[in-house]
Parts: C-alpha cells; sequence; structure tokens
C-alpha cells in the first residue's frame, strides 16, 4: 500500500502543478486575445516568410505584365 | 585627407559594430558557423570591406579592412544565450540578401535589423500545441498505442509549458531540462500507475524527447564539416551537457514513480 501511495501523490502533485500552469496559461491568452491583436494560429501566406531562397523575387517586385517594347 | 581618414574610420566603426552584433545574434539564434561566414562577409562586401570574423562560444570578434588594407578595425560583441529561432536566422539570412541586391545603406540595414529583433513571429501557443502533437507522433513511431500517445502529449504539453515558463525567468537551461524531464517522465508514468493501454513503457521513454538538443547536435556536425572544430566541440559538449541533464530528470521521475529499472 505504502508502496503505490508515494507514486500516486508524487504524481498527484505534478499534475496538480501543470494544471494550474496550463490553466494560467490560457486564461492569460483568452485576457490577451481580448485585450490585444490576435494573433492567428493558422495563416495562409506566403512561403517565402518563412524560406527564403537566394535570387526569390522580393514581395515588392512586382511583375510588370503591361510593359511593351514599342 | 583628413577628412576623408576620419570619416572612413567613423564609417568602419559602425559598420564594424553592426556587423558584430548581427553576427552575435545569428549564432545566438542557431546559425552555423558557414552561414554566418557567408552572411557577414557578404554585407561587408557590399559595404566596401572584407571581413574576417573568428567565432567564439561566448563572443564573435570581428575584423574589417579596407579593400587597400591599410584600415583595419576590430570590433567584438557578446553573444547571448537565446532560444533556437529559425525564423530569425531566416529573416537575418533574408536582410544580407536584400542589402546585396537592393544595395541598401548602413542605417537602413539598422532599421530593418532592429525591427527584425523585435518582432520573433513564433506563437507560444502554436508552438506548445504543435510540439505536443509531434512528439506524440514519436510515440506512435516507435509502436506506442493511443493511449500512449494521448499521455506523451499531455506530458509534453506540460512540460513544455514549464519550459517556456523558466526559460522567460531566465533559469539556467541546464535546470531547466531536469525539470522539465522530472515533470514529463512523472506525467508519463500514468499509464504504468494506472494500469491503463498496452504500452505504458513506450510513452514513459517518449515523454522526454522534446527536450533532446538535435539541432545543437546537428549544427555541432556541421560546423566540424567546415572546420571550425572550436565551435563545434562547443556545440557537442553543451548538448551533451544538456543531454545528461534531461537523462538525469528521467531517471529521477522514473525512480519517484518506482518504475522499471529502479
Amino acid at each position: 500500500m505504502t508502496t503505490l501511495t508515494q507514486p500516486m501523490i508524487i504524481w498527484c502533485f505534478v499534475a496538480g502543478i501543470c494544471a494550474t500552469l496550463i490553466i494560467e496559461g490560457l486564461i492569460g491568452a483568452l485576457i490577451c486575445l481580448a485585450r490585444c491583436h490576435w494573433h492567428h494560429i493558422v495563416t495562409i501566406g506566403s512561403e517565402k516568410e518563412e524560406f527564403f531562397i537566394p535570387g526569390d523575387r522580393l514581395a515588392s517586385d512586382a511583375p510588370d505584365y503591361d510593359d511593351y517594347d514599342d | 585627407m583628413t577628412t576623408d581618414t576620419t570619416h572612413c574610420r567613423d564609417t568602419g566603426n559602425s559598420t564594424a559594430a553592426f556587423l558584430a552584433s548581427y553576427a552575435a545574434r545569428l549564432i545566438a539564434s542557431g546559425a552555423t558557423c558557414i552561414r554566418l561566414e557567408k552572411n557577414v562577409g557578404r554585407l561587408a562586401k557590399e559595404f566596401g570591406f572584407q571581413a574576417d570574423i573568428s567565432v567564439m562560444p561566448r563572443h564573435i570578434h570581428l575584423s574589417l579592412s579596407d579593400p587597400d588594407g591599410n584600415h583595419i578595425i576590430t570590433a567584438m560583441a557578446a553573444v547571448e544565450t537565446l532560444p533556437v529561432s529559425f525564423n530569425i536566422i531566416t529573416r537575418l539570412s533574408r536582410l544580407s540578401w536584400e542589402v546585396s541586391d537592393r544595395h541598401l545603406t548602413l542605417d537602413d540595414t539598422r532599421l530593418r535589423f532592429k525591427a527584425i529583433m523585435e518582432s520573433d513571429r513564433a506563437h507560444a501557443l502554436a508552438t506548445t500545441l504543435l510540439v505536443a502533437v509531434s512528439n506524440a507522433a514519436f510515440c506512435g513511431l516507435f509502436g506506442g498505442d493511443l493511449t500512449a500517445m494521448a499521455i506523451v502529449a499531455i506530458a509534453t504539453l506540460a512540460g513544455f509549458r514549464l519550459k517556456t515558463l523558466l526559460t522567460s525567468k531566465k533559469v539556467d537551461f541546464r535546470v531547466v531540462a531536469f525539470l522539465c524531464a522530472v515533470v514529463s517522465s512523472v506525467l508519463g508514468a500514468t499509464g504504468l500507475l494506472f494500469q491503463i493501454g498496452t504500452t505504458p513503457h513506450i510513452a514513459l521513454g517518449a515523454s522526454v524527447l522534446y527536450l533532446v538538443p538535435g539541432i545543437a547536435f546537428l549544427n555541432s556536425f556541421s560546423d566540424m564539416i567546415y572546420r571550425h572544430y572550436l565551435f563545434s566541440l562547443y556545440r557537442f559538449a553543451d548538448a551533451a551537457v544538456i543531454t545528461c541533464c534531461l537523462s538525469a530528470g528521467l531517471c529521477t521521475g522514473m525512480a519517484l514513480m518506482h518504475t522499471g529499472m529502479f
């Protein structure tokens, strides 16, 4: 009985602390959501925001489709 | 002549100071030495200098010389202890290419560098969730059942949250690794304690995998390939110490839960 009680006590103590930390983090995130600018977890964007290979066209370099050589 | 010399020296001093801080931030974010050399060399060439860089574990020594070799300026910057950030590495590398392609001035480059430093786009909640899911996937890869994967996900969630909290309090990362390993292994032993699932031992073993410093080991070998032996040995030793700390934490957790080998 003593052998099983000690791990159980330790597990409950650790689980309780972790649950408190996670709940506190979630509450903080919800408060930030209410007050601050919401950061989208999933966004649709250009892969060049995360991966850049030298030679990639920069976002500001718009393709000049309408240029004609007169 | 004197005015030109003074102006050249001031410009060189400013450039050297900026490049040293750029290099320190790049290496602190987890870049390899070869990437550092190429980026700094590219920037220095664009500003009209040649850069020689010496990468030490705690400091960067940068030496700038003009093409004639008449003026040599040395700058040094301290390397901070920061978490690895691929986002910062990518954006700093892109900055060096923008300077080279668009011929930006030093002042513009400084402004963009400051903007990059002040806006790391990592989302804490998303990172925590994704780390938990990936560690659970590792458990599945090693033969764990769905119950074990769920246990590992929860243990990783708790451990990573504690890691984020302790890191923000500037706690030594070796202590962080030990404490997070203890917490994750205690929670990872849930299957053994309550006799649930068919693969509780796999859950216990996989619960601490997120702490393994894989990037440090990989970067160490990359630096060794490019003959930066000193920095390679430093990175390897650092990663080995962190691995020992997380192993000690795992063993402590297993001892507390009276599992397996104790």
